[in-house]
C-alpha cells in the first residue's frame, strides 16, 4: 500500500482546467519527483493532496485511508506535511518558535524543546536560531518550512520547489538531506525545477504539464521521453504554455 | 389579510431597499478595488446630507444645482481626498489598523458635522416632488418613493454594465484580490481605488440626502442618520461584498423585513416594537454571515508585523509592582471625581487587555467588548448581590462576594464563544462586522430593555465592589489600588500566555492561517479559544468597572458609548494593543480626555465635545503611520533617542513572499487582459456567469 495515492484528481478554475484526470503514487521510503513548466498544475495538486484546495473530481488516500473530504488539519494529523512554494512562515516569530509551534501541535508526548533543537541541527539552522523569520534569507525561509513540516514527524512530505533560493553548495547538502529522510522511511514528493536535482534523488518521476501527466518512469526514462522533452526544453509546446498572456 | 397595508408597507419596504441598495452598493465598490472596508462609509452619506441642506436650504439653490454640486463635486472630491491621504497608505496594513483608520474617520466626521451644524437647531430637507403622488387602489405613493427605486434600478443596470462590459470595471472586480495580476495587465489599481472611492462617497451621499429627506423619517440627525447608512452593510454581507446584485437581493430582504416587522407588531409586545424592531438589520446581517460559504484559508499576506520584544515574567512582575505603587500614590493625592474617573480607566484598561491576545497576538477583530463587560456587570451585580429587584432576580450569594467575579469571567466566555461561532470560521473582517451587529443588538435588546441595568433609575443598575474580607474596598482609594493590583496580574498573565505555546500559536495563526492547518492545528478552534478568552477578561474588566460607581447604565455598553465598544476597540489599538502598556494609556485616554475637553469648554464657555471627537478622529488616522500604536512609536524612538541612531522605518519588515511569487507566470508586463487571465480574475473572484462575456 503506498503513503500516498491520488486517484483520477480534476480541478478547474472557472473555465481553466488545472488539472485533468491526474493519477499518481509515491511510496514510503523514496523521493519522487513531481516536475512540469510553469503553470502546470503542480501547486494545485498540492493544494488538493493537502485540502486547501477542493477538487472537482477524484481521491486522495493517505496509507490506503480516502481523506478527500478531510479536513487539512485532519490529513496533517494523518502524517501529511508540506512545504509552500510562496512562502508560508510564521514571520513574526523566530526560527525556533516556528518550530516549536509545529512541534506543540503533536500528540507524540515527545518534548517540543527538544524536537526543536533537534531540527534545528538537522537542517543547518542553529545560527538563525533566535532570529525573526522574516529577516532571514528567503532560501533559509524556505528551511525553516521544512524543518517546521520535520517537526510534525510526518509520513508523507510535501516539497514545493523547497531549493530554489540556495546556492550550488547548499543545494548538494538538501539533496543528501532528502535522501536522508528518504532513508528514515518517509515518503516525499518533490517538486523542483531544478531537474539536475530531481534526477540525482528521485526514484521515480512524474512529469505535468497543462494539468496532465504525460510522462511518468525511473529518471533514465524520463531524460529520454521526447514527450518531456517537447514540454520542458523550450520547444513550440513550451513556449505556448508559458505564454498565456500573448494569447488574444 | 389587508391587502392595502401590505402593498403600502411593501412600497415603503422597496423604497427603502432601494435606499441601502444605493449605500450598500457604494460599499462594495470601494472594498472590491481597494480591499479595505470602510466604516465611514455611512458618515460620508451623513455629511453629504448636511452638504446638501447647506446648499439647498441654507443658501437656497435650486435643486438641481445642489444635487450637482453635492454628488458631482463634493461628494466624489471627497471620497478622493480619503482613498489619497489615508486608504492608499494602508495597503499593506493588517485589519485591525485599516478598521480603526476608517472608524476613527467616521468619528471624526460625525465630529466636524457637529461643529459645521450644531445639533441644537433643528434642520430638515424638503421631499423631492413634495406632495406629488400616483395611487395603486387606495395605496398612495409619492414621487419621492418612485424615484428612489427608480434610481436603484438604474443604478443597477449601471453597475453592471460598468462591471461587465468596460475594461475598466473588469479591471475594478480583479484589484481586491489580485492586484498584481492587474498591474501587470496595464491596469493601474491605483487611480481605479481613487475613482472607486469617488464614486463610493457619491452613492453614500445619495443615499443619505435621499434618507434625510424622504418618508422614513430620519431627518438630518448625525448618529441616526450615520446609524441607517451603516445597516446597508448587512445588505453588503448578502453580497459578500463583492456581488452587486446579491447586495440589491440583501438590500430587499432588509428593507422588507423592516417594514413588516414594524407595521405587523405595533399592537402585540411593546419589548419587541422598540427593542427588536430598530436592530432587524444587525439580525439580518447574522443571517447574512450563516449563509456564507468558508473560504480558502488564508495564506500569509504582505503584511508589516512589528516586531515587539516580549518582556520577561521578571520584568513584568517588577512593572506590574510598580503601577500598583504608582496606583497608591494616586490614590493618596487625588480625591472626588478625579479619582473615579481614573479608576474607571484603569478598569477600561482592563477590558482593553483583553484585546492584547485577540487582537494584538491573533489579529482578529472584536467591537463588542463593551458587551461582554456589561454582561460581566450584569453577572456581578446578579451573583455578588443580597437581593436584587429587577429582572432575573439574583443569586444572592452575598454582597459582594468575589464569585461574582468568576460568574463575570464565565459567563462572558461562554457568550463570547457563542457568537463568535457563525462567523469564527471566516475572514477577520466577517468576524469584525458580527461582532459590531452584535453589539448593536446587545445594546437594544438586552441591555436597554429596562430588565437588566433598568431604564436610568437607581438601584436597578447596581453593581457591587467585591469583598475579600481582609481588607475592605469600600473607599475609593483602596479600589482604584485594587484595580492597579488586578491590572497587573492581568498583564502579568497575558505576557506569559504570549511567551507559551498558546501564544506562539496566536500569532503564527495570524501569520498564516493555512500553514497551521497543515501543521495540524485547527485555526477555527484556536480562534474560538482565544475569542471566548478575550470575552471573559472583558466581563471580568467590565464586573470592576461596575464597582467604581457601584451603579451601570445601559448606555455605557452600547457601540457608541460612552465609553462604547468602538471607543474601547480603537483606542487600545492606537494605544498599542500588541503591548500590555497601550490598553493602560488608551484607557486613560478614553476617560480623561473627555474630562480635560469638559474642564475647558466650561473655561471658554463652548461645548467642545465635537472637537474631541475630531480629535479621536484624528488620533486613531494617525495610526495609519504608525501601525504599532502609540507604545511602540514612543518606544522606538526613545530607545534611538538613548542609543544615538535615528529611528529607522525598516523597523517593520515586510513579512510575506516577494510579489513574483504571486504573479501569473509569462505574462508580459503591459499586455492587454487575455482570455485565459480572464477566466482565472473570474475564478478568483468567484464569477461563472461573467466568464462568458469575457470570450466575447
Ligand atoms: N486560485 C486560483 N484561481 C485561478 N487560477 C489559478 C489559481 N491557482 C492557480 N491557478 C492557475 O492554475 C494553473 C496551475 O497553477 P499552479 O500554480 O498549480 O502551477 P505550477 O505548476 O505550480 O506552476 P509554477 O511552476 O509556476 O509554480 C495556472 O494556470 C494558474 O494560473
Ligand atoms: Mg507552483
Amino acid at each position: 500500500m503506498a503513503a500516498l495515492e491520488v486517484d483520477d484528481v480534476a480541478v478547474t478554475f472557472g473555465g481553466l482546467a488545472a488539472l485533468t484526470s491526474v493519477d499518481l503514487v509515491a511510496e514510503a521510503g523514496a523521493v519522487t519527483g513531481l516536475i512540469g513548466p510553469n503553470g502546470a498544475g503542480k501547486t494545485t495538486l498540492f493544494n488538493v493532496i493537502c485540502g486547501l484546495q477542493r477538487a472537482r473530481r477524484g481521491r486522495v488516500q493517505l496509507d490506503g485511508r480516502d481523506v478527500t473530504g478531510a479536513r487539512t488539519f485532519n490529513r496533517a494529523r494523518l502524517g501529511l506535511a508540506r512545504t509552500f512554494q510562496r512562502l508560508e512562515v510564521f514571520g513574526s516569530l523566530t526560527t525556533r518558535e516556528n518550530l516549536l509551534v509545529a512541534a506543540e501541535m503533536q500528540r507524540n508526548g515527545r518534548d517540543p524543546h527538544a524536537v526543536a533543537q533537534e531540527i534545528l541541527e538537522e537542517v543547518g539552522l542553529t545560527e538563525y536560531a533566535d532570529a525573526h523569520v522574516d529577516s532571514i534569507p528567503t532560501g533559509l525561509a524556505r528551511l525553516v518550512e521544512l524543518g517546521r513540516a520535520l517537526a510534525t514527524d510526518p509520513k508523507v512530505l510535501l516539497l514545493d520547489e523547497p531549493s530554489s533560493g540556495l546556492d550550488e553548495s547548499e543545494t548538494t547538502a538538501f539533496g543528501e538531506l532528502l535522501l536522508r529522510l528518504a532513508e528514515r522511511g518517509l515518503a516525499v514528493l518533490l517538486v523542483e525545477h531544478d531537474v539536475e536535482l530531481v534526477m540525482r534523488v528521485c526514484s521515480q518521476i512524474y512529469v505535468l504539464d497543462f494539468g496532465e501527466i504525460i510522462a511518468s518512469g525511473p529518471p533514465d526514462s524520463i531524460r529520454r521521453s521526447s514527450a518531456v522533452q517537447a514540454a520542458y526544453l523550450g520547444t513550440p509546446v513550451a513556449a505556448h504554455a508559458s505564454g498565456n498572456g500573448s494569447a488574444s | 389579510m389587508d391587502w392595502n397595508k401590505l402593498l403600502e408597507l411593501t412600497i415603503y419596504g422597496v423604497a427603502l431597499a432601494s435606499i441601502y441598495a444605493i449605500a450598500a452598493s457604494g460599499l462594495v465598490v470601494t472594498y472590491t478595488t481597494s480591499g479595505i472596508f470602510n466604516f465611514a462609509h455611512g458618515a460620508i452619506g451623513m455629511l453629504m446630507a448636511f452638504t446638501y441642506w447647506q446648499v439647498r436650504v441654507q443658501w437656497g439653490l435650486p435643486t438641481w444645482l445642489s444635487l450637482l454640486i453635492v454628488l458631482g463635486f463634493v461628494a466624489p472630491f471627497t471620497g478622493a481626498v480619503i482613498e489619497r491621504t489615508l486608504i492608499r497608505n494602508l495597503r499593506a496594513a493588517p485589519l485591525a489598523v485599516t478598521l480603526v483608520v476608517t472608524a476613527a474617520l467616521m468619528v471624526g466626521l460625525m465630529g466636524v458635522a457637529t461643529v459645521l451644524w450644531p445639533p441644537d437647531q433643528s434642520r430638515s430637507l424638503p421631499a423631492f416632488f413634495t406632495g406629488k403622488t400616483v395611487s395603486i387602489g387606495s395605496t398612495i405613493v409619492t414621487y419621492q418613493q418612485l424615484l428612489t427605486i427608480g434610481l436603484a434600478v438604474l443604478l443597477a443596470i449601471l453597475l453592471k454594465a460598468l462591471f461587465t462590459w468596460t475594461r475598466t470595471g473588469i479591471a475594478m472586480r480583479a484589484v481586491v484580490d489580485s492586484r498584481d495580476l492587474v498591474a501587470l495587465n496595464g491596469g493601474r489599481p491605483v487611480m481605479l481605488s481613487t475613482l472607486s472611492w469617488a464614486l463610493g462617497a457619491m452613492l453614500a451621499g445619495l443615499a443619505g440626502i435621499l434618507l434625510a429627506s424622504g418618508p422614513i423619517g430620519i431627518g438630518l440627525v448625525i448618529e441616526a442618520l450615520t446609524l441607517v447608512v451603516i445597516n446597508a452593510y448587512a445588505a453588503a454581507l448578502f453580497g459578500r461584498l463583492r456581488s452587486i446584485p446579491l447586495t440589491f437581493v440583501g438590500a430587499l430582504i432588509i428593507g422588507l423585513a423592516q417594514q413588516y416587522t414594524v407595521g405587523y407588531s405595533i399592537t402585540k409586545n411593546a419589548f419587541f416594537n422598540t427593542q427588536i424592531v430598530p436592530v432587524v438589520p444587525y439580525l439580518l446581517l447574522f443571517v447574512a454571515l450563516l449563509l456564507m460559504p468558508e473560504g480558502r484559508l488564508r495564506g500569509a499576506q504582505l503584511v508589516h508585523a512589528i516586531k515587539i520584544r516580549v518582556p520577561s515574567l521578571r520584568t513584568s512582575v517588577i512593572w506590574s509592582g510598580v503601577l500598583v505603587l504608582g496606583g497608591w500614590v494616586v490614590a493618596e493625592l487625588v480625591t472626588g471625581t478625579n479619582l473615579t474617573t481614573i479608576s474607571k480607566g484603569l478598569a477600561i484598561g482592563i477590558i482593553m487587555l483583553s484585546l492584547v491576545p485577540l487582537t494584538g497576538y491573533a489579529g482578529q477583530i472584536s467591537l463588542c467588548q463593551m458587551t461582554f463587560a456589561g454582561i460581566g456587570a450584569f453577572a456581578m451585580s446578579r451573583v455578588a448581590s443580597s437581593g436584587t429587584t429587577v429582572g432575573f432576580g439574583s443569586l444572592g450569594i452575598g454582597n459582594g462576594s468575589p464569585l461574582g467575579l468568576l460568574a463575570a469571567f464565565v459567563l462572558a466566555a461562554a457568550v463570547g464563544a457563542l457568537i463568535a461561532l457563525p462567523a469564527i470560521r471566516l475572514q477577520g473582517l466577517y468576524l469584525a462586522l458580527a461582532t459590531m451587529a452584535f453589539a448593536v443588538i446587545m445594546s437594544s435588546a438586552f441591555f436597554e430593555g429596562g430588565a437588566i441595568f433598568g431604564t436610568g433609575s437607581t438601584d436597578a443598575g447596581a453593581v457591587q465592589r467585591p469583598d475579600f474580607g481582609m481588607f475592605s474596598l469600600s473607599s475609593n482609594g483602596a479600589y482604584l489600588v485594587f484595580l492597579s493590583v488586578v491590572f497587573g496580574l492581568v498583564a502579568i498573565g497575558v505576557l506569559a500566555l504570549r511567551r507559551g505555546p498558546f501564544g506562539r500559536r496566536l500569532l503564527a495563526l495570524r501569520d498564516s492561517p493555512a500553514a497551521v492547518a497543515t501543521l495540524g492545528g485547527s485555526p477555527t478552534r484556536t480562534k474560538l479559544l482565544v475569542f471566548s478568552l478575550s470575552a471573559g477578561l472583558a466581563g471580568l474588566g467590565g464586573a470592576l468597572y461596575g464597582g467604581v460607581d457601584r451603579n451601570v447604565t445601559p448606555g455605557q455598553f452600547s457601540f457608541f458609548g460612552p465609553p462604547g465598544s468602538l471607543a474601547v476597540f480603537v483606542l487600545a489599538v492606537v494605544g498599542g494593543v500588541a503591548t500590555v502598556t497601550g490598553p493602560l494609556i488608551g484607557g486613560q485616554l478614553l476617560l480623561l480626555v473627555p474630562v480635560f475637553f469638559t474642564w475647558l469648554g466650561t473655561k471658554l464657555k463652548t461645548d467642545l465635545t465635537p472637537y474631541a471627537q475630531v480629535l479621536f478622529g484624528l488620533a486613531g488616522i494617525g495610526l495609519g503611520r504608525n501601525p504599532g500604536g502609540a507604545v511602540v512609536e514612543i518606544s522606538t524612538r526613545f530607545r534611538a533617542l538613548v542609543s544615538g541612531r535615528m529611528p529607522r522605518e525598516t523597523e517593520m519588515e515586510a513579512n510575506g513572499p516577494p510579489i513574483e511569487a504571486l504573479l501569473v507566470p509569462g505574462s508580459p508586463l503591459g499586455a492587454p487582459i487575455a482570455e485565459s487571465q480572464l477566466l482565472e480574475l473570474d475564478a478568483l473572484l468567484d464569477l461563472e456567469e461573467v466568464s462568458g462575456l469575457g470570450r466575447a
